[in-house]
């Protein structure tokens, strides 16, 4: 650790240290006597139907005196020593820490540096944060900081990218109505009203919108206020009946669909119940913040510190579940960040619903088949109706809107866009759609509303070429004038970037501490295009390839477009379109091998049929359309820490004693390997009973009767999906830092078990050391012991054994609703963050320098592309069903063709399927370039780039990840020479 | 059954090479030329034994070397060694440098294992119009071994081709090597004789001979004329091999601009510099040369593409 013992620190900072608890107890008084004495600041502690009554205790670990403040009655008094019983124990590393806090640094930071540890309650320290705020702000919120990139006044201006390259070859069989499925001769600036609605998501900055918390709020206020108990479920779907038939129907300007996710025009949506309270303490900062401001009205400040937190801080999922377990341990550690993150605190979506269900029926079906089943267990049925019964509320409004704001109108054009609107409202989603756009303002309506109940966190849009292509086709059915089907089908390429441009319409609430574990991410609303019908035939379709145009005109880093191909069924032509958009974008879609994933699914138990109708979720992850409840993304696991314990008996550099097992210091390779598996299954088994733990909780407080009626499953079981009533259910790992574990391993073995070179506790005072001092064996360690990604037997045996006992040990977890666990491995951007959080491991990794992305060989392999694509395809998918991300950077040559980087693309990403690689993701942006965007970002506004899963604006992620991608192994695509 | 007599040394497989022939290729660096060229850029493959190659940049001078070696040659790759004690190859100081900074250059593989090991990235040489590139050094200095070599590649589909500076007796080359070409690379340095013996070590009539040959009798030749400046980039031996190559019976010609890399490689292991220049020959250059070209009628395409 770097922290200085008290022993070594100097005299001055000894006497500071000791007067440290004096200092705070004055500062802390100061704070009482604002809080309790000034009018204007009381009601901070009492307002109305709320009183703040909580003891917050501030002590070091060193030991050393501590202070505690009770808040109670509405006042604030403070006391030296620590608490009698203290809601929330906040625990300092040092003095110097606790100081550095009451000076005003940020206490979110500090707990993910792990220089400040929590116990308890959670949303207190928000509140005090905030409180602490007030007084150093003076109750000011902080001015807007100015844009990062820039973007011309007036959207005409906006430039349209570059089309590819008309097609030379028509794919057969996948292709019925359209003359170039590549659109060579169509540009952004063919689509005006998309380019002013483009224009306008570019230039807006997102704001925090208080409807729904508010809604929610009243509304469990209200129902307490009458008595009012009801079952979970049944209280869930009145609060989502509630949001939904109360909230505002809004259509802008130029909607070709109506409804919003949000009253702003970008909306944060902010889920209280969830991670909503963490917002606090930044609720006078976040417009000033330097990464992924948000604009806060002065009423919204006040609506959420007044109206929506205070009722949150005990009932919020994570609080109430660490209050109501036998055992928090596993949770409490989730709040280190350092061995794993729990989602489940912040959401539970990362799933699909059955959309081509509700379309064929529509919602007045479903309505009526749980009215039939409400006898056999009337609240849960009741609940399917009344959270159905929200949704045509909403489309109602929708259509009530759209006739007030045509008989203003004064436009005939615009005019006809809202008699449309209404009347397409007044039919879909209740009844089946029968043309494209009915289709589309469906699917819109029934994902906006997905929202008023669930987090968007991974919630997915689904395989929209298959499920709208039948619509498609009969808008050119009997259509036969060339100029007629020319305008249907820009019609439809409209139409599908409108709804991507929707899906860009609000942001998931991240407080700045997200923005260093999760920088730049947005909701990751996945598209999947392509693959195979359930019945095994090509699903690429005329839709598929309107679907690519749209994406390759909009640039757009959410809907996260994933495409799969499935190798002998789709056309090659297809799989060069795909590189095409890829190289275009620079970093959308991103490639999955149908032949590679449909069999590791089947291996969990799926049919034929519902594993090919698949659609990765949040990043990369498969979940079966509409019947498979598969939180994919519920835990992210750091495989690094495991390795820091196994290396000292157990104990983890930062985290210090836990109940990990003490594997004491192996004295054979197989005993090594033996105790990392023991510390490693230690990390999952904690990992997954905090995930058991949420997920009972969200039985309790969250059951989600929205999505359950739009599964499969629920309605025939007569359970919710949070109870495993989907047809099929598993929960889904994130294994973080794999390769630096293979490589670390293999340096152990080589070095240390084999060659006798150093003892593993001269190794571990190297790492100790980061390698200072210690040039030469790092030399050896880079340059002479065998890489992942390099064709090398040892870390390729090393990787798959690693792999069958992760993949095995998860498999024998119990599960909360039933079902098992599955890892993959991808990273969202935690290989950076749990880095920050780590020391120097064998492989050579230094200190707090960044895990690699995903499943990808690290840059110090210096492996060629051919050799590192043979190396991950070699690993068997059937141990990875939660799928991969394998990061490929590659740059064209300065005097390649446009066709020339397509066909390299296209023959690196097919020779990796034909191997059986499952996924991969290519970045076409030079490291050069990367470079100039940080020197100047706001040239680069648009610069889109893939992290591990998804894919960010590159100027809006934090230095460490910019920092992350620049470092990444870049692979020339042309000739170096040219 | 192989038809072996000599095995050649195999200085480097380079997997993923994109410059040398057309799609995703695997490149064989044999040892051993029969020219000597001023400004060769594989100084390390000239000599047909194995030897060993040093990296200075990487080099920590720690010293592992010095004591490693049995002979009290070894010295840090950032030093010079003394040229009087003979370096054996016994890999001493390779095993005990940490940094991977020295090693010997040259392996020697039975044609099948080489071409197991050239087969591993097949996948890839179907799927982008690639194969596998014979160079070197120069790999006709071993007729029979390299022509199992692509014997056994062509019967597996992969496409060969071989970078040659077209010094070899023609019967050899003919019977056992000419047959499992899919394309040839030939180099065409010099016109004029005498400049060709002072720069290049030898004659050039052997060479142009064979360029004419093997023109008539197989149908993918590519001329390619290495540019180097003030040696080979004169209007004059531009026309005048481009005379050669129309002569011939071609229309197509590359050119390989000049590439200072060598100078390093070439300090690196200890040997004179007998022309020097160490700057990237600059666009405007390159187009020069290649308007002069094209003037004579002949198209300019790209080595890599071709």
């Amino acid at each position: 650790m770097q922290v200085e013992s008290a022993a070594r620190r100097p005299f001055r900072t000894k006497i500071l240290d000791r007067l440290t608890p004096t200092i705070v107890h004055a500062k802390l008084t100061a704070m009482a006597a604002m809080f309790n004495w000034r009018p204007s600041l009381r009601h901070h502690l009492r307002d109305e139907g709320f009183t703040f009554d909580a003891t917050l205790e501030f002590v070091t670990s060193e030991g050393g005196a501590g202070v505690h403040a009770i808040f109670e009655g509405g006042t604030m008094h403070v006391h030296s020593g620590p608490a009698k019983r203290a809601d929330t124990t906040v625990r300092f590393t040092t003095a110097e820490h606790m100081r550095r806090f009451f000076e005003g640094e940020d206490s979110m930071g500090m707990l993910l540096d792990n220089v400040l540890r929590l116990e308890g309650n959670l949303s207190y320290l928000f509140k005090f944060a905030h409180l602490s705020a007030v007084i150093q702000r003076g109750g000011k919120k902080a001015a807007s900081r100015a844009a990062t990139a820039e973007w011309p006044a007036d959207w005409r201006q906006l430039a349209a990218p570059p089309p590819g390259e008309r097609c030379t070859e028509l794919p057969l069989g996948e292709v019925t109505a359209l003359e170039d499925p590549f659109f060579a001769a169509r540009t952004l600036n063919d689509y005006p009203r998309i380019k002013r609605q483009l224009w306008a998501f570019r230039t807006t900055r997102p704001a925090m919108c208080t409807e729904r918390p508010l809604l929610l709020t009243q509304f469990v206020l209200d129902q307490r206020a009458r008595g009012v108990v009801d079952e979970p479920i049944l209280r869930q779907a009145k609060a989502v009946r509630h949001i939904l038939s109360q909230r505002k129907a809004i259509i802008h300007d130029d909607d070709l669909l109506a409804g919003t996710t949000t009253s702003q025009r970008v909306g944060i949506v902010i889920f209280p119940e969830l991670g909503g309270v963490g917002m606090w303490p930044e609720l006078l900062t976040i417009p000033a913040r330097a990464l992924n401001p948000y604009d806060i009205s002065d009423e919204d400040v006040e609506i959420l510190d007044r109206q929506v937190y205070p009722f949150w801080m005990k009932e919020n999922v994570r609080d109430w579940t660490k209050e109501h377990v036998a055992d928090r341990t596993s949770l409490e550690l989730d709040e280190r960040f350092v061995l794993y993150f729990l989602w489940k605190t912040q959401a539970a979506s990362h799933t699909v619903v059955d959309v081509p269900r509700a379309l064929q029926r529509g919602l007045k079906d479903l309505q009526a088949e749980a009215a039939r089943r409400e006898p056999t267990r009337p609240a849960f049925y009741q609940a399917l109706q009344l959270a159905l019964g929200g949704v045509l509320d909403y489309a109602e409004h929708l259509a009530q809107e759209a006739e007030r704001q045509r008989s203003l109108e004064q436009d005939a054009t615009r005019r006809e866009v809202l008699t449309e609107m209404a009347r397409i409202c007044r039919k879909v989603p209740a009844h089946p759609p029968e043309t494209l756009h009915e289709a589309i303002q469906a699917i819109w309506i029934l994902f906006l509303s997905q929202h008023q109940e669930n987090m968007g966190a991974g919630l997915v849009v689904g395989r929209l070429d298959t499920w709208l292509q039948p619509y498609f086709e009969r808008e050119l059915a009997g259509v036969t004038d060339s100029a007629e089907r020319t305008r249907r089908v820009d019609r439809a390429i409209e139409l599908c970037c409108a709804l991507m441009l929707k899906l860009t319409d609000h942001l998931p609430m991240v407080p700045d501490l997200g923005n260093r574990l999760f920088g730049g991410s947005s909701e990751n609303q996945v598209i999947t295009l392509g693959g195979v019908t359930p019945e095994g035939k090509t699903a690429v379709c005329d839709m598929t390839w309107i679907f690519l145009k749209a994406t390759e005109m909009l640039r757009l880093r959410d809907p996260n477009v994933n495409a799969r191909f499935a190798p002998g069924v789709n056309s090659p032509q297809y799989l060069d379109r795909l590189c095409e958009v890829n190289l275009l974008t620079r970093a959308t879609p991103s490639l999955h091998n149908d032949a590679a994933v449909v069999p590791a699914l089947q291996r969990q138990g799926f049919t034929l049929e519902h594993a090919r109708d698949w659609t990765a979720t949040g990043c990369v992850e498969p979940t079966s359309c509409g019947r498979h409840f598969g939180h994919t993304n519920c835990m992210l696991v750091n495989l690094v820490a495991p390795l820091e314990m196994t290396l000292r008996d157990g104990q983890h550099p930062i985290l210090g004693k836990t109940s990990a097992p003490r594997t004491g210091l192996p004295d054979t390779w197989e005993r090594f390997f033996q105790a990392y598996c023991e510390q490693l299954a230690w990390v999952i088994d904690r990992a997954v009973e905090g995930n058991n733990q949420l997920g009972r909780a969200h039985q309790v407080l969250k059951p989600t009767p929205l999505l359950s009626a739009l599964f499969e499953g629920p309605m025939e079981k007569g359970k919710d999906v949070t109870e495993g009533g989907a047809l099929y259910n598993s929960s889904g790992a994130a294994m973080i830092g794999l390769t630096d574990v293979v490589d670390s391993l293999c340096a152990v073995k080589t070095l240390v078990f084999e060659k006798r070179q150093l003892s593993l506790e001269d190794l571990v005072r190297v790492l100790d050391q980061d390698f200072v001092g210690h040039e030469a064996l790092h030399a050896q360690i880079l340059k002479k012991v065998p890489k992942f990604g390099q064709e090398h037997e040892l870390p390729g045996q090393i990787a798959a054994e690693l792999q069958r006992f992760v993949f095995e040990h998860f498999q024998s977890r119990e599960h909360y609703r039933g079902g098992k666990y599955v890892p993959g491995y991808w990273s969202m951007s935690n290989h950076v963050a749990f880095g920050l959080l780590s020391g120097a491991v064998p492989s050579g990794r230094l200190r707090g320098k960044p895990f690699t992305p995903g499943l990808t060989p690290s840059a110090l392999a210096r492996a060629s592309l051919t050799e590192q694509i043979h190396t991950v395809a070699a690993l068997s998918a059937e141990h990875m069903p939660n799928n991969i991300a394998f990061n490929v950077k590659v740059v064209p040559g300065a005097d390649d063709t446009h066709a020339r980087v397509v066909e390299r693309m296209a023959a690196y990403a097919g020779s990796y399927f034909e191997l059986g690689g499952m996924q991969m993701q290519f970045n076409v942006t030079s490291t050069q370039t990367l470079k100039d965007a940080m020197a100047h970002p706001e040239k680069y506004g648009d610069l889109l780039v893939r992290i591990s899963g998804y894919n960010a604006y590159f100027v809006e992620l934090n230095r460490d990840i910019q920092l992350e991608l620049v470092e990444r192994a870049e692979h020339n695509l042309g000739d170096a020479r040219a | 059954m192989t038809r072996v007599r000599e095995t050649p040394w195999v200085v480097d497989l380079k997997r993923n090479s994109l410059d040398d022939g057309p799609g995703i290729r695997t490149v064989v660096f044999f040892k051993g030329c029969p020219l000597r060229c001023a400004w060769c850029q594989n100084p390390e493959t000239v000599s047909p034994l194995p030897v060993l190659q040093r990296t200075g940049e990487s080099c920590l001078s720690c010293g592992a070397c010095v004591t490693a070696c049995p002979r009290g040659r070894a010295r840090p790759a950032r030093e010079p060694e003394p040229k009087e004690i003979d370096c054996t190859r016994c890999g001493s100081c390779v095993e005990a440098c940490p940094s991977g900074s020295r090693r010997i250059a040259g392996e020697q593989l039975a044609p099948e294992v080489l071409e197991q090991r050239l087969l591993r990235d097949q996948v890839f040489y179907r799927r982008s119009g690639g194969g596998v590139t014979l160079s070197g050094g120069e790999p006709t200095l071993f007729t029979e071994y390299v022509g199992e070599l692509a014997r056994r590649l062509r019967a597996r589909d992969v496409h060969v081709l071989i970078e040659t500076c077209g010094q070899f007796e023609w019967g050899a080359f003919s019977e056992h090597l000419l047959p499992h070409l899919s394309t040839i690379y030939f180099d065409l340095k010099l016109a004029d004789a005498q400049r060709h013996r002072q720069w290049v070590g030898r004659d050039n009539t052997t060479i142009h001979e064979n360029f004419r040959k093997v023109a008539r009798v197989h149908a993918d030749v590519l001329p390619r004329i290495p540019l180097v400046p003030g040696l080979t980039d004169d209007e004059d031996n531009l026309r005048a091999l481009a005379e050669l190559v129309l002569s011939a019976g071609l229309r197509r010609v590359a050119l390989l601009p000049y590439n200072p890399l060598w100078v390093n490689k070439r300090r690196a292991l200890g040997l004179e510099l007998p022309y020097a220049h160490t700057e990237w020959m600059p666009k405007a250059e390159v187009e020069r040369c290649e308007a002069a070209l094209t003037r004579t009628g002949l198209a300019v395409v790209s080595g890599a593409a071709a």
